[in-house]
C-alpha cells in the first residue's frame, strides 16, 4: 500500500475542507412553493447566523418564522467565513441561511 | 397607517425576473407585500381582508401617482407584467376554497365538485398538491404549462398553454374572476353565457356582479392590466393519469405534415404504425413535436420526435407522488443542452460549431418516455432555469404548420440558432387576446441561448411568416421583442383590440387604468 506523504495529506485535508465548506448546499423539494417572489432566484428570507462550536446550546429555529413550513433552505459558508472560523479556533462561525416558506395546505369552506 | 396584512416591500434594484433573463427597476417606496398573517381570523375573513388590502395598495398608487402591478411568481420572460412604479407581491395570498351547491348558479350544469376557488397567489404546485393528494376523491387541473411554479393568476394572465390539444390553455378552465378594480370597487366577473356563481357566493365576496362575455374574455388574458385578480374559479376534472409515448420513427414528409396540420389521426396512424390508438380509457390528451432544425430532412426521421400523453384511469391503490428527482419533463426547454452549450460556445462561434454542438446536445438530452403513467402534478413540475436562456414562442393555425416549419428551417439554414424547436398542439381559446387564438393552434417554441444571434433569428422568423402571409401570434409571457403597435393590431385586428380596451374602460376608472398601464402596453398600442 502506497504511503501518503504528510504534505499530500495536508493538501487533501485543506482541499476537502475548503471545498466542502465553501459550496452552497441546497435542500430543495421537487415542487417547491413559496410565500413570495425574490429577485431572480433569490430566496425570500435570509439571516446571518454567528455561533461558536464551543457553545453548549447552538440552535436557531428558522421554522418559527414560517407558519406553513419551509419549502427551500440554503446554507452558504463563504471562504472568508471558513478562514474566520480557523483563526478564531471555532469561536466565531458565520453562515448565511436563506429559506422560503411553503404555501399552506388544504382548502377552506365557504359558509 | 398600514393595515394588518400589508408590509412595505423593497425590491432589489435592479430586480430580476425568475429566469434572470432581464432586469427591471421599480420606484422606491411604492411596493408592498401582502400576506395572511394574523391570529384569530377565519380563512374567509383573511380573504376579505386581502381584498380590502388590495384596494388599499391601489389607492396608495393613485395617491402617489405611480403605476402598480401584482407579482406572483415573477415567471414571465418578458417585462409584460413590469411597471415603473411599484409591485404588490401576492404569493402569500394562497387560499383555496371548495364550493358547495348553494354557491352555484341554478343555471350551472355541473357539480360543485367540479370547481375550486383559487386565490391569486396560489402556485400551480400548491393546487396540484391539494387536488391530487389532499382531496378525496382526488381531482386534477385540466391543463398545465410545462411547470408548476407559476401562480394560477400569472398563468392565465399571460396565456400559459401546455399542449392539451382537445382541452385548451390554462386560462380556458377559468369560469369566474374576482377582480379588484379600484380603491372602492371589486367585481365578480363571469360569462353571461356560462353563469356559475350564485348571489350567495357573490355576496360572500362582497363584490358587484358583472356577467358579460366580452368583458370576461377580455379580462382573461390581460397581463395584470385589468386591476388585480384576487380570485379565480376554475373547473377541475376527476383525477386521471397521463401515459406517455415517444415516437422517434416518424418520417418528416408531406404526408406527415398533412396529417398533423389537419389533425388526421387515421392518416397519422397509417404513417406511424407505432402510434397508440386513442380509445375510451386511453384518450389522446397532449401532443408535441420536438425537432432538431439542423437534421430535420424530408424523407428522414432523424432529429424528429413526437411526444404524446394519453389520459388513463387511476388504478386502484395508485399513490400520487410529486417528489423525486427532477426529470426534464415534457417541456422542450432543453435546459441541460443549454447549460452544456453555454460553457462551450464562444462569442464568435461559427455556424458549423453551433450546428454540431446543438445536434450533439439535442440527441443527448432528448428524453425517453416516462414508463409509468403519472398525474399532471407529478409530470409538470418545477422547471426553473436561469440566465442565458432565451425562450420564444409563436402560435399559428395548425393548418399552417407545414409552411411555418419550412420557413423556420430556411431561416436556420442561413443563420445559426443555438437551440431546438418544439411544436405544441393546443385547442384554440375564445379569450380576446389569447395568443392561442386559432381554432386549432400550434405553438412553435424556440428555446435556446440568450444571444443576440438567437434574438435575430426570432425576429427574422416573424418577418418570414409575414412575407409568406402566414397569420401568427406571439406568446405574451415569453420573449416578445418583435411585438409592437402595428403588429399587435395586425395580429388581433382592430375590432378585438377595441373590444379589449372598451372592456378595460368598463371595469376601471381612468385613474385606476393609469395605475395599471405599463411600457409594454404602450409599445403594443394597448393603452
Amino acid at each position: 500500500m502506497a504511503k501518503f506523504s504528510p504534505f499530500l495529506l495536508w493538501i487533501a485535508i485543506i482541499f476537502c475542507f475548503a471545498s466542502s465548506c465553501s459550496v452552497i448546499r441546497v435542500v430543495e423539494v421537487a415542487t417547491p412553493t413559496s410565500d413570495c417572489a425574490g429577485s431572480g432566484q433569490q430566496f425570500c428570507h435570509d439571516t446571518i447566523i454567528r455561533s461558536s462550536i464551543w457553545k453548549p446550546k447552538n440552535k436557531m429555529n428558522v421554522m418559527s418564522t414560517c407558519t406553513t413550513g419551509i419549502s427551500r433552505f440554503k446554507v452558504t459558508t463563504k471562504p472568508m467565513d471558513v478562514i474566520l472560523g480557523f483563526l478564531t479556533a471555532g469561536f466565531v462561525v458565520r453562515q448565511r441561511i436563506d429559506w422560503d416558506c411553503a404555501q399552506r395546505s388544504g382548502a377552506g369552506e365557504i359558509n | 397607517m398600514i393595515p394588518p396584512g400589508i408590509k412595505p416591500y423593497h425590491p432589489d434594484s435592479p430586480w430580476k425576473n425568475c429566469h434572470e433573463n432581464f432586469s427591471h427597476t421599480f420606484t422606491p417606496g411604492c411596493s408592498w407585500i401582502l400576506d395572511h398573517s394574523g391570529n384569530g381570523l377565519s380563512l374567509s375573513e383573511l380573504y376579505h381582508r386581502a381584498t380590502k388590502n388590495l384596494q388599499w395598495v391601489i389607492n396608495e398608487s393613485i395617491k402617489k401617482n405611480v403605476s402598480l402591478r401584482a407579482i406572483g411568481s415573477n415567471w414571465s420572460f418578458s417585462p409584460v407584467a413590469m411597471c415603473d412604479g411599484g409591485m404588490v407581491q401576492t404569493r402569500s395570498l394562497d387560499l383555496l376554497f371548495n364550493m358547495n351547491p348553494s354557491l352555484l348558479s341554478p343555471s350551472y350544469a355541473k357539480s360543485h365538485e367540479d370547481l375550486l376557488f383559487v386565490e391569486c397567489g396560489a402556485q400551480v404546485a400548491r393546487i396540484n398538491k391539494y387536488l391530487e393528494i389532499e382531496s378525496s376523491p382526488a381531482r386534477c387541473i385540466r391543463a398545465s404549462g410545462g411547470s408548476s411554479g407559476q401562480t394560477m393568476a400569472g398563468c392565465i394572465s399571460t396565456g400559459t398553454h401546455g399542449a392539451a390539444l382537445f382541452t385548451g390553455a390554462v386560462h380556458d378552465v377559468v369560469v369566474g374572476i374576482h377582480l379588484v378594480t379600484g380603491p372602492d370597487t371589486h367585481v365578480w366577473l363571469e360569462r353571461a353565457s356560462y353563469p356559475v356563481a350564485s348571489d350567495k357566493f357573490i355576496d360572500w365576496l362582497g363584490a358587484s356582479p358583472v356577467r358579460n362575455d366580452e368583458i370576461f374574455e377580455s379580462a382573461l388574458v390581460s397581463f395584470g392590466s385589468f386591476g388585480i385578480i384576487h380570485g379565480l374559479l376554475i373547473e377541475t376534472d376527476p383525477m386521471f393519469l397521463l401515459k406517455e409515448y415517444r415516437i422517434s420513427t416518424a418520417v418528416y414528409s408531406k404526408d406527415l405534415m398533412k396529417a398533423l396540420s389537419t389533425l388526421d389521426f387515421s392518416l397519422l396512424k397509417s404513417l406511424i404504425p407505432d402510434l397508440p390508438d386513442s380509445l375510451p380509457g386511453h384518450e389522446l390528451y397532449h401532443m408535441e413535436i420536438n425537432f432538431n432544425p439542423y437534421t430535420l430532412k424530408e424523407g428522414s426521421s432523424e432529429g424528429l420526435y413526437i411526444f404524446l400523453f394519453y389520459k388513463v384511469p387511476v388504478p386502484t391503490g395508485h399513490v400520487v407522488d410529486h417528489s423525486g428527482t427532477h426529470d426534464p419533463g415534457p417541456s422542450p426547454e432543453f435546459i441541460w443542452m443549454m447549460k452544456g452549450l453555454m460553457s462551450l460556445l464562444g462569442p464568435r462561434a461559427s455556424y458549423n460549431k453551433v450546428k454540431k454542438l446543438t445536434t450533439k446536445e439535442f440527441e443527448k438530452n432528448i428524453r425517453p418516455a416516462t414508463p409509468v403513467a403519472k398525474s399532471i402534478g407529478a409530470i409538470f413540475r418545477d422547471t426553473r432555469f436561469t440566465g442565458n436562456i432565451a425562450s420564444f414562442a409563436l402560435a399559428i393555425s395548425t393548418s399552417d404548420l407545414p409552411e411555418t416549419i419550412k420557413e423556420i428551417l430556411k431561416e436556420i439554414e442561413k443563420k445559426a440558432f443555438a437551440g431546438a424547436v418544439a411544436v405544441r398542439f393546443v385547442k384554440g381559446s375564445a379569450a380576446t387576446l389569447a395568443f392561442t387564438k386559432f381554432e386549432n393552434t400550434c405553438v412553435v417554441e424556440m428555446d435556446g441561448l440568450d444571444t443576440k444571434a438567437n434574438h435575430k433569428v426570432f425576429g427574422n422568423v416573424i418577418k418570414r411568416l409575414e412575407s409568406a402571409g402566414i397569420p401568427y401570434t406571439i406568446h405574451w409571457g415569453k420573449l416578445n421583442t418583435p411585438l409592437n403597435k402595428g403588429r399587435t393590431a395586425a395580429i388581433y385586428g382592430n375590432e378585438r383590440l377595441k373590444a379589449w380596451k372598451n372592456s378595460r374602460k368598463e371595469l376601471l376608472q381612468e385613474d385606476v387604468r393609469g395605475v395599471f398601464n405599463n411600457a409594454f402596453m404602450d409599445k403594443c398600442g394597448l393603452v
